[in-house]
């Protein structure tokens, strides 16, 4: 079944939003700039993250020759520009870099760490450069990309010897503060949805709130990890304050591949599913989709029911709770404590109560901004859980 | 024409960049000590250049630099993007490198084209460019491939077509390239888009289908070699680790166009096809505004390197406006149909004849008035440069001084002037009887034709000139309306004239004397195509400036 027709899918909503005539150059919203030489991956990126497409088939994507910028209509609105590696975009005659640069978002410098990567820290450098000095705000992430050849001592190598070169280049040019973060990456597994959770959460405004409300849910109801998942991207907006740990990420991102998948192809219908099917020899899994699929520009609250349960053999139980049509909760609590199922449901629904409040604060300030003309502002204000 | 068209490609190691691209010199132009090696337009067994060795060493040594040379304008270059010459039949007169192909125009032997790399001015050097990455980096095109047209007053105007082919080797399978034609004319550029867009569409699906049966070729070989081998899968193959993939040439340029369709002598006829694209771009006829927004202006300086449908008007408007002025009513023709009622068929037509066909004119009578009135109408029949005229004279003068002449009653006409070159009207009217009415007024005319051509001429076949004339003064319309119908007539015939000057002078190096000589059958060629009888050939021969005899 495609995946390009998100708008089916019960937990799934098309990435271009209703609000695709407006000019990408001219709207605010934030930008994830994807640069770095040629064949180092960028293309990939985007089409494994955004587009769902198998990481093995970006091997045969075709060199890309223009930015293809892309507006991504989800929680948070945003719009990833991925640039030809080929061409340099900041000579001023071609280009008018402060159009492209000047919007408040992230850079991504994505390096080839499987091949000779001392000309891409030259560009990375210069990159860096030219970029701060065109928007102080922007802030820079750096892909060490293609590491799922690398053994596990050769990645940490390479990522410390990166670290180690790039700082040093900056501090010689007086830049020590610009903040660089790297992540290693492969888009054969989570780590490149897991780097671009931690890059799109930089852009959240209201990620400390949304923290602080799992934290909330978290102690009151013996949860062990919560994740707040993007549905579409996988990506995850916020987590409590618990360390991730990879493993756990994973298996909550594959749960969501999981329900996408069920509500595919069950979902479709309005009337009450039950299924009840074994998807791993040892795994328990119940199913409960009430999606009422269709139109979701119109009908807001149809997805939000969404809920799922798998019960781990080691004694954990994973819960999924759709939030909005654009995010989904997904939880791994020991099943000792699952036994309180209706303060689990109750917490729940508080937390998504909250949530709601989060963003509609945020739509009407939108709304209200744009009314009187003025550049949005985002404001952040507390919303207790 | 100041144009320039060149082919720029997607390389997938240096981005957008100038692969090869063709200029038209005119002799005055300062001349640039290029060292082409000169080429046929025929595509005849060209000859060129240095060796391909030359080529590849530049390429190893200019592939291991930092990428801030991306952008310089500096002549590196990839295989993937470098142009080639085929091997060489003759050795080239001198040892020093050669950068392109030069190509001499035939029928103009004061324009060359010339194909190089890159234009050798620095600031068009740097608007080709900037089309190019531009056209490639920058501009949609729906469906990706085809025509789009932008550009600025600054870096001129650019047409670019946009095609894709096949590349077994390239990343997705495919690689881009695209046409551009850059002009600072904008208009002409616009207007030049269809022929542009059709001849661009025709030279990509000739490369790309070449490239496709090729690529198809390959892929076949491909599978035949994977077969033997432990994988069996249909498709192109996914190499057996990613690792294997990556590395594999990662940095190594892809192959030259000429490498990639077989055709060693692509670039040959690449220059070729463009030098003939800029050649009949430049040629085709171009509607232009002129200075005064009025349809029919007064008066308008007419150069003949303008070319323009509409030709002006002169001031034939006011001197008539002027008699008008002067009173008396009666003694005034007033239009050709007053003409016509006066003469009659077979004389009106005599004399029309006569005139548009480059004879001369003599307009007599007892009162100048009329005569003038007569030129006037006349003279709105011709384009301007086709008539000169003398309305008052005492004495006869040549047909090399005017070919409307209005004499007084009283002067002869010299024996030794050809009789059949002339045209004499001469008109007098009785001022004794003046009746009211008009008719009756007409009537008091007396006329007299003498001389002129042959009447077998003029009734032996069709004309069309005259029949459409006619047809259009028995339309019985109102004054203003019919001068309007009049007009749009002459233009018709001009510019029918104005082809058949532009196709026969095309077709021959000496210009306009030789092309009297030129043989009939091709003559009668190309006026069945403007729609004309053989008949009207003198009168198109007259209006193109062109001498009769």
């Amino acid at each position: 079944m495609s995946h390009s027709e998100g708008d089916e899918y019960s937990l799934h909503t098309s990435p271009i939003g209703n609000d695709v005539s407006e000019d990408p150059v001219q709207d605010h919203r934030p930008r994830l700039l994807i640069m770095g030489l040629r064949r180092s991956g960028k293309s990939s990126i985007q089409k494994v993250v955004f587009h769902k497409m198998p990481a093995n088939e970006t091997l045969f994507l075709e060199s890309t020759s223009k930015i293809i910028k892309e507006n991504i209509t989800s929680f948070i609105d945003f719009q990833v520009w991925d640039f030809p590696g080929q061409i340099d975009y900041f000579d001023t005659a071609t280009y008018d870099s402060d159009v492209i640069f000047g919007e408040y978002g992230a850079l991504i410098f994505v390096i080839d760490a499987q091949d000779d990567y001392i000309e891409a820290l030259n560009r990375l450098h210069q990159t860096v450069l030219r970029a701060h000095e065109r928007n102080k705000n922007l802030t820079f992430e750096v892909f060490i990309h293609k590491v799922d050849a690398l053994s596990d001592e050769y990645k940490i190598d390479t990522q410390r010897d990166i670290q180690q070169r790039t700082t040093d280049e900056l501090a010689d040019v007086g830049l020590e503060n610009v903040p660089l973060s790297f992540y290693l990456t492969s888009i054969y597994d989570h780590s490149i949805f897991e780097a671009f959770s931690k890059v799109i959460q930089k852009l959240i405004p209201q990620l400390p709130t949304l923290e602080n409300l799992l934290n909330i849910l978290c102690s009151n109801s013996g949860i062990e990890k919560a994740f707040l998942f993007d549905v579409n991207s996988k990506i995850y907006i916020a987590t409590d304050s618990s360390p991730v740990d990879m493993q756990t990420y994973e298996i909550c991102s594959d749960m969501i591949d999981v329900i996408i998948d069920i509500s595919e192809i069950y979902g479709r219908t309005t009337s009450f599913h039950h299924i009840s099917d074994e998807i791993y020899e040892d795994n328990q899994t119940q199913v409960e989709t009430n999606g009422k699929t269709g139109n979701y520009g119109t009908t807001t609250d149809t997805a939000n029911d969404a809920a799922s349960l798998i019960k781990l053999n080691n004694g954990m139980v994973l819960c999924l709770r759709g939030v909005n049509r654009f995010l989904a909760l997904v939880c791994l609590l020991r099943s000792d404590n699952f036994e309180k199922h209706g303060l689990i449901d109750y917490n729940f629904q508080c937390f998504k109560q909250a949530i709601a409040d989060v963003f509609e604060l945020k739509r009407r300030s939108a709304e209200r901004f744009r009314h009187e003309g003025m550049r949005l502002s985002v404001s952040e204000e507390n919303v207790g859980g | 024409m100041n144009a320039i068209v060149s082919l720029v490609h997607f390389c997938e190691v240096d981005g957008p960049s100038v692969i090869f691209c063709t200029q038209a010199f005119h002799a005055n132009s300062a001349e640039d000590n290029l060292d082409e090696v000169s080429v046929s337009s025929r595509g005849s067994s060209p000859v060129a250049d240095q060796t391909h060795s030359d080529n590849s060493r530049e390429t190893l040594s200019n592939r291991k630099e930092p990428f801030v040379n991306i952008n310089r304008p500096a002549p590196a270059s990839c295989a993937s993007c470098a142009f080639s010459l085929p091997p060489l039949d003759t050795k080239p007169i001198h040892n020093s490198e050669i950068k392109g192909f030069k190509t001499r125009d035939e029928e103009n032997p004061l324009v060359t084209y010339k194909g190089s790399r890159y234009p050798q001015d620095q600031q068009l050097y740097a608007a080709v460019r900037q089309a190019c990455v531009r056209s490639l980096s920058c501009e949609f095109c729906q469906g990706r491939e085809g025509p789009v047209l932008f550009g600025d007053d600054k870096n001129g105007y650019v047409l670019s077509y946009m095609f894709k082919i096949k590349d077994s080797q390239a990343r997705g399978f495919q690689r881009w390239y695209s046409f551009i034609f850059l002009m600072t004319d904008r208009v002409y550029l616009v207007e030049s888009w269809p022929f542009l867009v059709s001849k661009f569409r025709i030279l990509a699906t000739g490369i790309q289908s070449k490239a496709n049966q090729i690529f198809e070729k390959e892929n076949a070989a491909k599978e035949e070699r994977n077969d033997g081998t432990f994988l069996t899968r249909s498709g192109p193959l996914p190499p057996t680790s990613p690792d294997q993939f990556l590395r594999r040439r990662a940095n190594q340029p892809l192959r030259s166009l000429v490498d990639l369709l077989k055709s060693k002598d692509f670039f040959v006829q690449l220059h070729a096809n463009f030098s003939w694209i800029l050649k009949a771009c430049g040629r085709h006829l171009q509607e232009k505004p002129i200075n005064d927004q009025t349809m029919f202006p007064n008066s308008v300086v007419f150069s003949p390197k303008t070319i323009m449908l509409l030709d002006p008007i002169a001031t034939c408007q006011s001197s008539f406006g002027l008699n008008c002025l002067k009173g008396d009513y009666e003694t005034r023709i007033e239009d050709l149909k007053a003409l016509y009622n006066i003469l009659g068929l077979d004389a009106f037509r005599k004399l029309i004849l006569n005139f548009v066909k480059g004879n001369q004119l003599i307009i007599r009578g007892n009162d100048p008035r009329i005569v003038q009135s007569v030129i006037s109408n006349l003279k709105e029949l011709v384009p301007n440069e086709c008539c000169s005229i003398m309305e008052n004279e005492n004495n006869y003068q040549t047909i090399s001084k005017c070919n409307i002449l209005g004499l007084s009653a009283t002067t002869q006409i010299p024996d030794d002037v050809n009789k059949s070159t002339v045209c004499s009207l001469y008109i007098s009217q009785d001022y004794n009887k003046s009746p009211k009415d008009d008719i009756a007024r007409m009537n008091t005319f007396e006329f007299d034709l003498q001389y002129g051509i042959d009447d077998k001429w003029i009734y032996s076949a069709p004309n069309s000139f005259i029949n459409q004339l006619l047809g259009i003064l028995k339309l019985n319309l109102p004054n203003e309306l019919m001068n309007t119908r009049i007009m749009i007539f002459k233009e018709q015939w001009s510019s029918k004239a104005k082809q058949f000057l532009r196709f026969i002078t095309g077709n021959n190096n000496e210009g306009r004397n030789a092309s009297a000589n030129m043989d009939l059958t091709k003559q009668m060629e190309v006026i069945k195509y403007l729609d004309i009888n053989e008949n009207d050939l003198p009168i198109i021969k007259f209006w193109a400036g062109l001498k009769t005899t």
